[in-house]
């Protein structure tokens, strides 16, 4: 078990928790290893079928080729031994010798996988094992735990915070040490830092952005603060500079990442995990997922996944592909349109609708995985011949596929944590709970999109085709049972679906809703359940040009109280405004306002009344400019959008005050003048705010406003000649 | 290159076995390329092999033009996502051409949209990429030439490393935007070139555009018209917002 690993030339160091510090253990004769396999033509494309048939040297033995390849880098700086080992190149084909290279150093692996290439064509070799972060490697090659034996004593964590605008040193006079101002200059926040690592001695750094790390060695170093260091040792490890890739279309931004000494980072500004779940949920997933919590620490959603697949095919006697070679079969069109159609809504009955009970399949894609064995090698295994993915007929193969037994564990261990939570009453257990419960669930969710991800590692397309035909199968047959029993099915969506008692069946014909769940449950193999009542549901129509599934939607909780502001748990919403980020949180509060008006008072001229009075405060510029702020992330350069939206205008706005904003990063503002052009049109956050747009303002309220108010049939122009007949009529009252 | 004589002097190239490259005007979209596959398809029996390059290949515009849906039954086709899948795929089609074929499928068309297009990703060393990317072309020419079949092929750039598709290609078709309409030219071609006199211009949309001649093509030679199926093609409007009393 380990805290972290550091790689050093030649060497690795192991750091352990002890109970009164950590114990460091030197590796002198630990090499990481890559190995090198079959032509490509092999092993994806000569049969074109699903089995690939690799031809067989003798047993124990290495292809000529294979063998050439051996021969190249025998004495080769870096590479440490060479030999053969028996492994599985995918998942669809039999263990087979491939040539072993176990490389001198970290930085080597890569640089040997190029070569390889260089050697022969491009595709007449298959790389294998290259790209693996360094401390899920080691772990996996060493048999090492990854987590951190906190049976020893808890990790200890130190925060330091560093305001986003910040990118010189001048910005550590900003630093703060656990939510306290670390100090008024450079020099002496990085005492203060120095300071308190030594009273702490902490296990964890926990930082607003890694790029505080260089910055206090920068300011150490021109302070003349030799002794300075972070980690447990000297110095620091830049592991990977900041860039911004496309990837296939994506436009992403990774910031640098670094690594010191003996210490992990967790960098809040890379990983939503400790934010979402704490240090104790990112530890339970350490465990669960087996990635060291350093690149935990830094890890996107993907990532962990990957991480847990690599553990169970290399369990498997399966390597990990360099690149992805892998493709989809041919289909006809006609199968790839249907396979391709996304994620289900039942024809819906757009308005409001009362006395509407919701039921969800429970983690619907997870367990569709799970129970019906779907895995990127089951799908269309080419071995067995059943139809068993409805609709495109995909067969799936009859042995146990790897990604169940991946999602298995998470979902039952969400379960049992979920039924620990029902069993407590400590309140500060139910917490750690929930959140650990919560890191499980983004894997949970996320898990489906990634299999139609077909860049990633053990991704492919055919699988989330699977998941969703199948997915789409279930609603129908639950659609089907719910009307069978006497209910009126308003709508449905992926998973879930909403009905009503059906006006034409007696109450005395219709039968109790969770004895249909109970059966659909039994023949789907996923529990249906009852999620809530609603004493109305408004569904929303789709919005002019957006052309997009109707998932917008809010609904009033039977029973369940309003909080003293805002929405709470009285009113479920989906897709509107007040439930996006980019939202300004004036914006998301007067929506909730307007929601808590149209449940009152079932009237859409009383929700418009309350309308004119937030826009009059908007109007008198009472509106605090800070809750007017829009934050968004940032997909492409502003030179590369193709209007010129606010978002452009704030992206400049951020390059003219010296802190351009990388695509993937986001960024926050105010709209003060929108007819103005370029940079004036907006604020940045860290900028005085005083006054705002009201006009671009009023626009977006009319808009939310139109979100409630849609649902009864009105549009914006109707809400707009309301607000300014309204307004007539009170000037003519003067 | 030869004229297709069709009806009301609507016309589409005909392809002739061996590789031919196609250049469409940008602005025309993928509309020309699927007009051309499914034109094959209306004049021969067999099978088209379509060998995508990140989402071109889309159903719902083949759908639309196609006279008749069946017509995409017809249709096989694989994604490759990265320039690595692009290329197995290209590395599967001769044993999946013939497969089909003994099958009683044989190949009418392979089409290769974008056939550069992944190969200029980051993930792909700028040395492996022209090597991966002329050595599939070396595939597809093959299939040509073994299966006497057309191949065509579209590129996403124009450049150095799109050169050996030119180069490969014994034909070059561009298709242009003119006032009259889409129009075809044979590269150094003169007076074969192909233009479609739409009378009034352009019609309303470019889909229905290529539908309506796909249509008169399809009826010249008697191959399947779905006469029904308009309605189909047309997204649902969705109905009034039902609100209960009191509301
Ligand atoms: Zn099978």
């Amino acid at each position: 078990m380990v805290l972290t690993i550091d790689y050093d030339d030649t060497a690795v160091t192991e750091w352990r928790l002890t109970s009164d510090g950590v114990e460091r253990t030197r590796v002198d004769d630990y090499r990481p290893t890559m190995y090198v396999g079959a032509p490509v033509a092999e092993l994806y494309g000569e049969h074109g079928g699903p089995t690939p048939r690799a031809r067989l040297p003798k047993r124990g033995a290495l292809t000529d080729a294979l063998a050439d390849v051996r021969a190249f880098f025998e004495g080769h700086d870096a590479v440490a031994d060479l030999s053969v080992d028996v492994w599985r190149q995918t998942f669809r084909s039999d263990a087979r010798p491939v040539l072993r290279v176990d490389c001198r150093r970290i930085e080597d692996v890569r640089a040997v996988a190029r070569r390889v290439h260089q050697f022969g064509d491009a595709d007449a070799h298959t790389c294998y094992n290259v790209d693996l972060t360094r401390q899920l490697r080691y772990t996996l090659e060493t048999g090492t735990d990854p987590a951190p034996d906190t049976a020893v004593r808890d990790l200890r964590t130190m925060r330091l915070g560093l305001p986003a605008h910040g990118s010189d040193a001048a910005a550590l006079a900003d630093l703060t040490i656990d939510g306290e101002p670390a100090g008024a200059t450079p020099r002496a926040a990085v005492e203060a830092v120095a300071e308190r690592l030594a009273a702490v001695d902490p296990d964890v750094l926990v930082v607003d952005t890694a790029r505080v790390v260089p910055l206090l060695f920068e300011a150490a170093a021109d302070h003349g603060i030799e002794s300075f260091a972070l980690g447990r040792e000297p110095g620091y490890t830049q592991l990977a500079s900041a860039s911004t890739y496309t990837s296939y279309g994506q436009v992403g931004h990774s910031p640098a990442r670094y690594a010191v000494p003996g210490r992990a980072i967790i960098d809040r500004s890379n990983t939503f995990f400790y934010d979402e779940a704490g240090l104790d949920g990112c530890l339970d997933l350490v465990d669960r997922a087996g990635l060291p919590l350093q690149e935990l620490g830094w890890a996107s959603i993907g990532r962990v996944l990957t991480a847990m697949q690599i553990r169970e095919a290399r369990s498997r006697g399966v390597l990990v592909p360099w690149r992805a070679w892998r493709p989809e079969f041919f289909r006809s069109a006609t199968t790839l349109d249907t396979a391709d159609r996304g994620g289900t809504t039942l024809a819906p009955e757009v308005g409001v609708h009362e006395d509407v009970h919701e039921l969800d399949f429970a983690s619907m894609y997870p367990n569709v995985i799970r129970e019906y064995n779907v895995s990127p090698e089951t799908v269309r295994c080419g071995c067995c011949d059943n139809d068993r993915v409805p609709n495109v007929g995909y067969s799936i193969c009859e042995r146990d596929g790897y990604l169940p037994d991946v999602l298995g564990p998470l979902i039952d261990g969400r379960s049992e944590i979920k039924r620990r939570i029902r069993a407590s009453d400590d309140p500060d257990e139910i917490e750690t709970l929930e959140a650990r419960s919560s890191a499980i669930k983004w894997i949970l969710v996320s898990c489906f999109g990634y299999q139609g991800f077909s860049n990633a590692k053990f991704g492919r397309i055919e699988c989330h085709e699977s998941i969703n035909a199948i997915a789409r199968e279930l609603l129908l047959d639950a659609k089907a049972a719910l009307e069978a029993g006497g209910w009126r099915v308003l709508h449905g969506i992926v998973d879930s679906i909403w009905v009503t008692p059906a006006p034409d069946v007696a109450d005395a014909e219709r039968r109790p809703l969770d004895a249909i769940a109970g059966e659909v449950s039994a023949s789907t193999r996923i529990e249906l359940e009852y999620e809530a009542a609603f004493d109305w549901v408004a569904f929303c129509p789709r919005r002019g040009g957006d052309g997009g599934a109707l998932t917008r939607y809010f609904g009033r909780r039977r029973g369940e109280p309003y909080p003293d502001d805002g929405l709470g748990d009285a009113v479920k919403t989906r897709g509107i405004e007040s439930r996006q980020d980019d939202t300004p949180a004036w914006v998301a509060r007067l929506q909730a306002a307007l929601i808590r008006t149209l449940d009152r008072t079932h009237d859409a001229e009383a929700v418009c009344g309350e309308l004119a009075t937030w826009l009059g405060r908007l109007d008198d510029g009472a509106v605090d400019p800070s809750d007017l702020l829009i934050e968004q992330r940032v997909s492409k350069r502003a030179e590369q959008y193709r209007h010129e939206t606010v978002t452009v205008a704030a992206l400049k706005r951020a390059a003219w005050k010296d802190c351009a904003l990388e695509p993937g990063q986001r960024v926050r503002y105010l709209v003060v003048d929108d007819d103005a052009r370029g940079v004036g049109r907006v604020r940045l956050r860290h900028e005085p705010l005083r006054g705002y747009d009201t006009a671009w303002y009023r626009r977006q309220a009319i808009r939310a406003a139109e979100s409630v108010l849609s649902p009864l049939g009105w549009d914006r122009e109707r809400i707009r000649r309301w607000l300014s007949g309204t307004r007539d009529a009170r000037l003519s009252t003067y | 290159m030869n004229g297709h004589c069709g009806h009301d002097g609507v016309e589409l190239p005909t392809l002739d076995p061996g590789v031919t490259l196609l250049d469409v005007d940008s602005s025309l979209g993928v509309e020309p390329l699927c007009a051309v596959v499914l034109d094959r398809l209306l004049h021969e029996s067999g099978r088209a092999f379509w060998v995508d390059a990140g989402g071109h290949v889309r159903t719902r515009t083949l759908l639309q033009l196609a006279p008749h849906r069946r017509y995409l039954d017809r249709i096989a086709t694989a994604r490759g996502f990265t320039a690595y899948q692009h290329a197995s795929l290209l590395d599967r089609l001769p044993r999946v051409v013939s497969d089909a074929a003994v099958d009683g499928d044989p190949p009418a068309l392979v089409v290769a949209p974008a056939m550069d297009r992944l190969y200029r990703e980051d993930d792909v060393p700028r040395e492996q990429a022209r090597e991966l990317l002329v050595g599939r072309l070396a595939t597809l020419a093959g299939v040509a030439r073994e299966r006497e079949v057309p191949v065509v092929l579209t590129r996403h750039r124009d450049d150095a490393l799109s050169e050996p598709l030119a180069a490969a290609a014994h034909e070059t078709y561009t298709c242009r935007a003119t006032r009259f309409g889409p129009r075809f030219d044979a590269e150094g071609g003169d007076d074969e070139t192909l233009v479609y006199h739409t009378g009034d211009g352009w019609m309303q949309t470019t889909l229905a555009f290529w539908r309506e001649i796909l249509d008169h093509r399809a009826r010249a030679v008697d191959a399947p018209v779905d006469t029904a199926g308009d309605t189909a093609r047309r997204p649902s409007t969705p109905a009034a917002p039902a609100t209960p009393e009191g509301w």
